[in-house]
This record gives C-alpha cells, structure tokens and sequence, in this order.
C-alpha cells in the first residue's frame, strides 16, 4: 500500500480541485494515520481478503423505474431561499473557472 | 516525418424527456433560472433517486441505433468532484456497466463508406449551467440532473471531415430517433475531441489534446484541420505536443490553451448505493426497440432507390420533417420524385425560411403537392405557372386544380391554337428572324419568350419552339 505523506495529500487534493492550508494538511495526516491503524486491524482478521465487497445489503436487483412524469418543482425562491449572493435568479459565486462554459463535464 | 491523425470523440447528448434523469423535476429549455429544480437536483439531505424509465428507453433506442450490446442490468456509479455545478459533489454515472459497448456508425467521406466504432455508450446526469462573467460566476440549476446519454468512439478517425461526419451521424441518429433535439447551439448535443499524432505506419498513440466547447458541426472541422496543423508545426520543429485542454475561438478561427493537464483527476469512482441494480424486462426492451423511428441511413437507400443522388439525398436528410413529407409524397404515387425534391427543397423551403415556419405550419398539403407535381411532370402547366400555383398553395392552402381552374392556368398544348400564335408571332418579329438567320441564337429564345406572353403563359413553350423552328428553319451563320 502506498504510505500516506503530507506530500501525498497535497496531490490527492490537488488532483480532486481542493485546496488546503497547511493545518488542515496536519489534520488529514493524523486522521490517516488512524484509519490506517483501523485498517491494519482489520486486515489482522483472518480470512478478510475472501470477503467480497457489498454496496448493497441484498442480492435481489429491482424492475421498478419512474414514469417520465414530472412534478410541480420548487418555486424558485424557495430554491434559492439559503442562497445569501444571489443575481437576479441565479447563484451568484466568486469567479470559479478562467472560460466561458468551462465545465468539469 | 509523415504524421497521421487520431481522433476520438466523446459525445453528450441531452435526452428530450419531460422530467430528469433521477427526479421529477421538468427538464425544458429557456426557462427561468433555478425554476426548474426538486430537493434532489439541490442535494438536500434525505432525498433519493429514482431512475426515468423513459430515460432507459431512449437509451435503448440509441444502443440499438448505434449497434451496440446491451446491458440488460443497469448498474450506476458515483463519480466524485467538488465543482459548484454539482451540488451533491458527485455525478451519478455509469463508469464501470455502461448500457452498451462495442457497436459502430457507418459515415459517408467523399462518396466512400467508412465505419466508426463505438467503445460505450453510458447514461448519467447533467451538471448546472454556469456562466462565468468578468469577476463572478453565476448557477442555474434547471439544467442539473437532465438525462444525458454519453457515447464515446474509438479512436478510428484520421481527419476534420471525418470527425465532422461521424458528429453529423449521431447528431443524425438522436434526432431522427427523436430522443434528443440535438441542438448544438443550445448545449443539446456537446462534444470533446482528443486529437493526436503519430509516425506514419506506427501503432503507438501520441500526446492528445483535448478540444472542447464545439458548438456548430462545422467548428468540428474547423477545430480538427487547425489542431492538426499545430501539432504537426510542433512535432516538424522538433518540439513535443503537451497534454492539454483547448477551446475552438470561432473568432480566431483557431484552438486556444484553457488548461494544461497534468495528472488525470481523481474521480474516485465507486458504485452508486442509493441505486439498487434494475433489472431490464424483456417487454420493456422490445417495447423500446420496436418503437424506433426510421433511421437516417434506411432513408438513404430508399431515396438512393427512387432515384436521388447524394447531394439531393444529404440536403433532404438535415431535417427529418422533410424527409417524412417527401416520404408520404412518395407514397402517394408521385410520378417524378426528382421535380419534388426541387420544389420541396428550393421554392417550399425558401418559403419556409422566409417566413419562419416549420412544414407542418404552413398550408401545404402532401396530395397537394403530389398534384403540381405531377401536373408539371405531364406538361399540363409550365414551370412559370408551377411556381405562382405553388405560392397560392402555401399562403391560401387551395389546392392546384381550384387554382388552375380560378386563374385559367391550363396549359395548352393545341396544334392549330399553337400554330395561330406562333404565326403572330413571326409576322410580328421579322427582325428577329432576320437576327436569327444571320447567326444570332439568341433570337430563338426571345420569339418563345413572345409567343408565351401573347398565349398568356398558356401554350406549352417546348412546342411553341418546335413550331418556330419548324418554321425559321436552322440557324444561319455569324458574319
């Protein structure tokens, strides 16, 4: 497993666009190094690796889908009401990207 | 060095559904921003998604068009980023079941058929709308959660016009399935291309350039052919091409840096678990893929067949309205598809473009217009009389025979009444004649022209022009 550095941690943030100080780098570091521990316990049990990992808590697969019906949606005031910098009805943030219609997808 | 190009295109297309891909939010355009939102598009705690079954038909449909294998169990998973366009912090794809894989597209590149391979075709989410002003950004989520059906080529084109096709044949696809509007200009139908270069006669891929934010199908093209020619200006110079973003300037008619790449994110992919896997029904696949509409290329050979040549056949593919009511016209006996398509495609659409109206919201009627056709076709009215019944037929809706009938527009193919104007004619214009035996050709032309303006437009012009010739004898010759 690769070791969790301070190095290591700025990457993995910088790789999911986030920034961090240098304290909450510290904090990430300690916390991983006991989730680490947490994880060296567990794979100490034996027959761990067998296990294959569950997302779901059953086997069963579902039919079910929704119908293309729409429903009355919020009001836009309503959506925009925790919303404190707001332009006319839109969300209004400091400047995120460089481009017009840039876009992570 | 001989260098050739490699393209692959990643496509999004919006699904022309009434609600989103997990809520039941409306999906419309043009709406008032953030009017067009439920808890879940605005990731309030508690709230699950529940997949558009429509969504999955649409997909289907666009698997089976596109000749892929399908997934007959949808399985979705969370793609995680921290973006404002996403509220939830992550997309709800399908990175590792896509609903197809390994299907194809079949262009056409100066006459030649060429087959594009399709690597997957997966469904997911749309993000917000962004737009990104001189010092703030602003978010409209009406867009946030709107179906989209991501298609994803191979690596199998080698030039702009190929990749322009192969846009033009999905954006062909979706539209005549009628599961997208494929609007390009309205963000309907996006696509990113990674262009690259290798040696000629090696198989190792290149550095690729992603290009991104391709709003016209001719800007494809465009951005393609420049983004070659840069990177072969690179490579001959003995630089190295580096992994990047760009974005097609139409202003500038070139390709401009918006990012460099340097590591791939991390988008920590991981099955989505709000979603219990859906088992497709057998009924509801066959429903969907039975309920297909026509696709462009089984119109090809049914135009191809009836007599259409490529050009005519590829004007006529860009709007599907068009192709149905030449399609009906046929089907109604026309007797000379070729004079329908020049009416349909040069006087009823520059009526309709002038006019801003769409086929079916103007008068036109398809046994109408079979009628004129075929009326043309037999010489029973002349080209000039086509054009004015024509335009009643569109502003009033009449049909051609009450209009002959009002304007006595009969066209009159009688030996003595043809041989009486004729003889007016000539006796009027000895001049002409004298023009015409000294070799002016031009004569001819202007004595038809004489006897269909005393006929009143009525006698058929190819005979008056037998009977002048018949009686001027040939043409002499210039002095």
């Amino acid at each position: 497993m690769i070791k969790i550095t301070k190095e290591v941690i700025e990457k993995c943030a910088s790789n999911l666009m986030f920034a961090l100080t240098p304290q909450q780098t510290d904090l990430i570091y300690e916390e991983f190094a006991t989730v680490l521990t947490q994880i060296d316990f567990l794979k100490s049990i034996p027959g761990v690796d067998e296990v294959e990992p569950m997302t779901f808590p059953y086997k069963d697969h579902q039919r079910n889908m929704r119908e293309d019906e729409p429903k009355k949606p919020l009001a836009a005031k309503d959506a925009l009401a925790n919303c404190h910098t707001k332009l006319g009805n839109q969300v209004k943030l400091p400047k995120v990207v460089g481009n017009q219609n840039d876009q992570m997808e | 060095m001989e260098f050739e190009p490699v393209i692959g295109i990643e496509i999004h297309v919006e699904l022309k559904t009434k609600s989103k891909m997990f809520s039941s939010a409306p999906c419309s355009f043009g709406e008032k921003p953030n009017s067009e939102t439920t808890y879940y598009d605005l990731a309030f705690p508690g709230v699950m998604p529940v997949v558009n079954k429509e969504a999955v038909a649409y997909g289907i449909k666009v698997i089976t068009a596109l000749n892929m294998t399908l997934d007959k169990t949808l399985y979705f998973d969370r793609k995680n980023y921290f973006y404002p366009d996403l509220p939830k912090g992550y997309q709800i794809t399908q990175q590792f079941r896509p609903i197809g894989k390994d299907g194809y597209v079949i262009i056409y590149v100066n006459g030649e058929e060429k087959r594009i391979g399709v690597e997957q075709a997966h469904l997911e989410e749309d993000t917000a709308k962004q737009i990104h002003l001189s010092d703030i950004s602003l978010l409209n989520f009406n867009r946030c959660g709107t179906p989209l059906i991501e298609i994803v080529s191979l690596p199998q084109m080698h030039s702009g016009i190929e990749a322009m096709k192969y846009v033009e044949a999905i954006r062909e696809i979706v539209t005549y399935l009628g599961v997208s509007d494929g609007k390009m200009e309205n963000g309907s139908l996006r696509c990113d291309i990674n262009i690259s270069l290798r040696e000629k006669g090696t198989e190792k891929l290149g550095t690729k350039c992603e290009c991104k934010n391709l709003n016209t199908i001719q800007n494809i093209k465009a951005a393609v052919d420049y983004e070659i020619k840069r990177q072969t200006e690179i490579l001959n110079n003995g630089g190295e091409v580096e992994q990047e973003t760009r974005r097609y300037d139409e202003g500038l008619k070139k390709t401009v840096l918006m990012r460099k790449k340097t590591d791939a994110i991390d988008y920590k992919y991981f099955r989505e678990p709000n979603i219990v896997p859906i088992d497709l029904d057998d009924g509801f696949i066959y429903d969907a893929i039975h309920s297909m509409n026509k696709l462009p290329n089984q119109y090809r050979k049914d135009l191809r067949r009836v007599g259409l040549g490529d050009y005519e056949i590829e004007e006529l593919l860009k709007d599907r309205e068009f192709v149905l009511f030449f399609v009906d016209c046929l089907t109604l006996g026309v007797k000379n598809p070729r004079t329908l398509w020049s009416i349909l495609m040069v006087d009823i659409l520059g009526y309709l473009n002038k006019n801003d109206l769409t086929i079916s919201q103007s008068h036109l009627k398809k046994k109408d217009l079979v009628t004129l056709v075929d009326l043309l076709n037999d010489k029973k009215i002349n080209s000039r009389q086509g054009k004015d019944i024509l335009a009643t037929m569109l502003e009033e809706g009449k049909s051609p025979e009450s209009i002959i009938k009002e304007k006595g527009y009969v066209q009159v193919s009688d030996d003595d009444f043809i041989n009486e104007i004729v003889g007016k004619v000539l006796e009027a214009n000895a001049q002409s004649i004298a023009d015409w035996k000294r070799g002016k050709d031009r004569a001819l032309g202007y004595l038809v022209g004489q006897a269909m303006k005393l006929s009143q437009g009525k006698i058929n012009p190819s005979l008056a022009k037998e009977k002048i010739l018949n009686r001027i004898g040939p043409c002499g010759k210039q002095e």
